[in-house]
């Protein structure tokens, strides 16, 4: 009795129960559907969506036919082999562009070259055929390729976006093709402190365009050939206008090749960041890379180091063309230290990047040169910290005493020094600039060190304001990180009265920042002015046309840099004098231009020269018109790619049959190695299984009363 | 016999549709429910300034408060976008800007809660943010897209900015009517900041 008591309540219960379970069921499942189709309330007419077209096979492209496809571009391999003679070095850049696709495609690549580099040759090269390049003014040669494109004919077009950046267009690359683009240029040898060196940069580092220059950026990407654009929404919001055209990879295989003929018994050959197989080879020592490939994700450098006492004092190149004769000599500043032992006080104004493109290896770097160069300050001396990202921050209201207590702030504030946001350079240079405390004693010399990646597109608007703002300022350039913008720290430097140094590697912290520090005591020879000689005649350089000398005008040199100076001559022009200051005393020196060795060359680096002289005289408010006119009129005499003028190359007859469209595609420049911002930052999961959920019980609900039914009916059947 | 196990299995049947439909409940109810109770936490944050966690165990806060009038849609945004907060509210990815600020700022919600909306957003609609210190910036919708996260570098996004820009990401899984979670498509909503205004 009992137990069937035990057994009904139970019954009841159980009843209970899933009566209960199924009332939850359904009201919660009408809570869910409530809750879903409350999200939909606002739901019309589901418009078309936009579909974007595919950028580098990131964005997924819808095509017309509805089915979703990648787009790969094309791959590229780069052989580089270079020539290296006296102070110059020729080098040969092949990039070969396979396409992997189904699609005809062109390809483009934005790649750096060093920032002296003067572009005069390119080659085409299909199957067996070779197609030479001609120089074009950059209009029409954009204008030919857009044609030959049209037309279904292979061509390539080389043009400089910025004085170290350049593109390589390639229309037409057929499917499983492969078309070889040979450039070659010729760049000018570092020769600082008895080592020559030399710079290949694989990597364009993202630039940052400052607000204000936006509108310059638009016009500069106008400027790009216009049918380039693919079309992405990347592109489309604001953001191309800064980004260079640059895309970001892991990188692709690099082979490099040198034929190093120095002329003068050598000491050794470094290549500080990577590994080299040297061969001697009777006056010639070949390098090659240690592996073969190396990724492109960081610049190749290699110096070497004439043996003790054999380090050139002085040299002197000439070419002698149908048109004209050319010089192009080196010398080093007087030696014998201007040390009257007393070191001068200073206020030494340390102004550190640190942007978003300083993250990881560069700031760190950064911040080793830093502390190690606050040590080197005596009490005597002032100093201060002025940090720059996004905005500007100064440690010290003013520069202050190099003492204990101040020391030690300052190394805390360094410490806690982290890399990100913009790259506002110009509030940063303001405030190292503009005030000028009108106490600095006129003895007191007034250095700013600024360690920088240099990943600025406003570059022109600083060397404005550097130039304008320097006074008594001298402004030294610390490159940081494994691919920084030479050209603007070089020239950053030249408007700046300083020197450059580059530190490629935290080992290099302590060497570089030394040489640097010893060099930026004081510059050696000031004031200095060159005068060409005819016997003993001066001659007025304004008086011939045919005599025309660069540098225009010479800035302070500093202990183991050399005065480079590249001039096209008359015929009876026989002497060069040059004066200036050591310390306080007038120094000069006059030099024969008799001998000398002839060497090919000469001449392209006296076009690059001008270029670059009629380039700068625009910071000085040159006319736009009549620079641009010069550039290009020497340009064209050179065979040069300059700013105004483009190398196109075109094939005759057309391969691409006119019913296969042409895929456009930028191949990506990879990022330089130790850079934060190629870590991958995805976006996050955002589906939740409660559709799911709700679908299962529902279908497991409806089933379960099905089966109710079913074993009811069976019931009655049965009884 | 035949019936009561056909029983049996109705009733197991039942326990499992009971089950999943509570926890398709749970997962709306708590989004539906913790906009109401972030609210609290949302106007203490704006009193104090400081960042307001909405109940005491909870490992996340209030950052903004997004708003699209033109599609009724009025929400606070918790930070980091994990599925801890993403449950309760759209989340802040914490290594992107702050919304509101300078730079980008990614704002991500489940397609099937607070984001279900998104694929009715329309080019030049606008949204309001609203950020901790009670500063009003209006963003107007530039693009949308879909995008393939195994490829899609936020980073690439950020590093091509222009200084002064803001930029408001919101993003969602795609499709949106897929059944199944877990699949690698995101539908993006990309907007520029036009204007600030303070209350």
């Amino acid at each position: 009795m009992k137990q069937h008591l035990y057994a009904r309540s139970f019954l009841f219960i159980f009843g209970y129960a899933i009566v209960s379970a199924l009332a939850i069921s359904i009201v919660l499942s009408v809570f869910v559907m409530w809750l879903s189709s409350n999200a939909h309330a606002s739901e019309t007419e589901l418009p078309q969506m936009r579909i974007n077209d595919a950028k580098q096979g990131t964005l997924l492209f819808k095509r017309q036919d509805n089915r979703r496809q990648y787009v790969s571009a094309p791959t590229l391999k780069t052989d580089v082999s270079m020539k290296i003679t006296g102070m110059l070095a020729r080098v040969t850049v092949e990039q070969h562009f396979t396409n992997p696709t189904q699609l005809w495609q062109e390809g483009i690549y934005v790649f750096p070259l060093p920032d002296d580099s003067a572009v005069d040759r390119l080659r085409m090269k299909i199957g067996e055929r070779i197609i030479e390049g001609q120089i074009k003014e950059k209009q029409q040669a954009r204008k030919i390729y857009i044609q030959a494109k049209k037309q279904g004919k292979k061509a390539a077009l080389i043009e400089q976006q910025r004085p170290n950046i350049f593109t390589n267009a390639v229309a037409n690359i057929g499917p499983g093709e492969t078309v070889s683009i040979t450039i070659d240029y010729q760049q000018r040898l570092e020769y600082v402190k008895d080592t020559f060196s030399l710079r290949f940069p694989t990597v364009v580092n993202p630039r940052y365009t400052p607000a204000a220059t936006r509108q310059l950026a638009e016009v500069l990407s106008n400027d790009s050939p216009s049918t380039f654009t693919t079309g992405g929404w990347l592109q489309k919001t604001a953001i191309t206008a800064s980004r260079e055209h640059v895309t970001l990879d892991a990188g692709h295989p690099v082979s490099i090749n040198i034929e190093l003929e120095a002329g003068l018994p050598l000491q050794h050959i470094n290549s500080p960041y990577h590994k080299i197989d040297v061969m001697r080879h009777n006056r010639q020592h070949i390098i090659t890379l240690n592996n073969k490939h190396m990724p492109a994700d960081r610049d190749f450098v290699l110096s070497w180091q004439p043996v003790l006492n054999r380090a050139p004092q002085a040299a002197l190149f000439t070419e002698r063309t149908d048109q004209a004769n050319y010089t192009m000599l080196m010398f080093m500043p007087p030696q014998q230290q201007a040390s009257n032992a007393v070191r001068l006080s200073r206020e030494v104004v340390f102004i550190i990047d640190t942007s978003g493109s300083m993250g990881g290896a560069s700031i760190r770097q950064a911040q080793k040169a830093l502390h190690w160069a606050t040590t080197q300050l005596s009490p005597k001396d002032s100093f201060n910290i002025i940090q720059f990202n996004s905005s500007t921050h100064k440690l010290f209201k003013n520069s202050v005493a190099a003492n204990q207590q101040n020391l030690s702030i300052a190394k805390r504030y360094i410490d806690n020094l982290r890399a990100g946001g913009g790259t506002e350079m110009m509030s940063a240079l303001r405030a190292a600039l503009a005030n000028q405390s009108h106490e600095t004693a006129s003895r007191q010399v007034r250095q700013v060190v600024f360690l920088t990646d240099g990943s600025v597109s406003n570059e022109h608007q600083l060397f404005n304001y550097i130039q304008a703002h320097l006074r008594n300022t001298r402004l030294f350039t610390v490159g940081i990180g494994s691919a920084p913008n030479s050209f603007f720290m070089k020239k950053a430097a030249k408007f700046g009265r300083g020197t450059h140094t580059h530190i490629g590697d935290l080992n290099e912290v302590e060497t570089n920042m030394r040489a640097l520090f010893s060099s930026i005591e004081k510059p050696m020879l000031t004031n200095i002015k060159t005068q060409w000689l005819a016997g003993t005649t001066a001659i007025e350089q304004s008086d011939h046309d045919a005599l025309q000398s660069y540098p225009a005008r010479i800035s302070d040199l500093y202990a183991g840099r050399p005065l480079v100076v590249v001039a096209r001559l008359p015929d009876h022009i026989d002497g060069l004098r040059v004066t200036g200051m050591v310390g306080e005393h007038p120094w000069q020196r006059t030099f024969t231009l008799t001998g000398g060795a002839a060497h090919n060359g000469v001449a392209k680096r006296w076009a690059r020269e001008k270029i670059a002289s009629l380039m700068d005289s625009l910071q000085d408010g040159a006319d736009n018109t009549k620079v641009r006119g010069q550039v290009t009129k020497t340009a064209l005499t050179h065979h040069l790619v300059s700013k105004y003028t483009s190398l196109v190359a075109v094939d005759v007859t057309p391969t691409r049959p006119i019913e296969s469209t042409l895929q456009t595609q930028r191949i990506k420049t990879p990022l330089p190695k130790g850079s934060d911002a190629k870590t991958f930052l995805g976006l996050p999961k955002t589906a939740t299984p409660a559709e799911l959920n709700l679908l299962l019980g529902l279908m497991a609900l409806l089933l379960s009363l099905g089966l109710w039914f079913m074993s009811n009916r069976t019931t009655r059947r049965l009884y | 016999m035949q019936s009561t196990a056909l029983k049996a299995s109705a009733v197991c049947l039942l326990g499992i549709a009971t089950w999943q439909i509570s926890d398709a409940a749970i997962i709306k109810g708590k989004a539906w429910l913790a906009q109401y109770l972030l609210q609290d936490a949302w106007q203490k944050t704006l009193k104090t300034q400081q960042t307001i966690k909405p109940w005491p165990w909870a490992d996340h806060w209030p950052v903004a408060r997004l708003q699209i009038p033109a599609h009724e849609q009025d929400l606070i945004v918790l930070a980091g976008a994990a599925g801890n907060s993403l449950a309760f509210a759209p989340g802040h990815m914490t290594q992107t800007a702050l919304p509101g600020s300078k730079g980008l700022s990614v704002i991500s919600a489940h397609r099937d809660t607070h984001f279900t909306f998104l694929r009715h957003l329309n080019q030049s609609d606008e949204i309001i943010v609203t950020d901790m210190h009670g500063k009003k910036v209006i963003y107007q919708i530039d693009e949308t897209g879909i995008v393939d996260s195994r490829h899609f570098n936020v980073n690439d996004v950020t590093q091509s900015l222009v200084d002064n820009d803001s930029l408001l990401m919101l993003s969602t899984c795609y499709p949106f009517d897929e059944i199944v979670p877990g699949g690698s498509l995101r539908y993006i909503v990309m907007a520029t900041q036009r204007k600030t205004v303070y209350l």
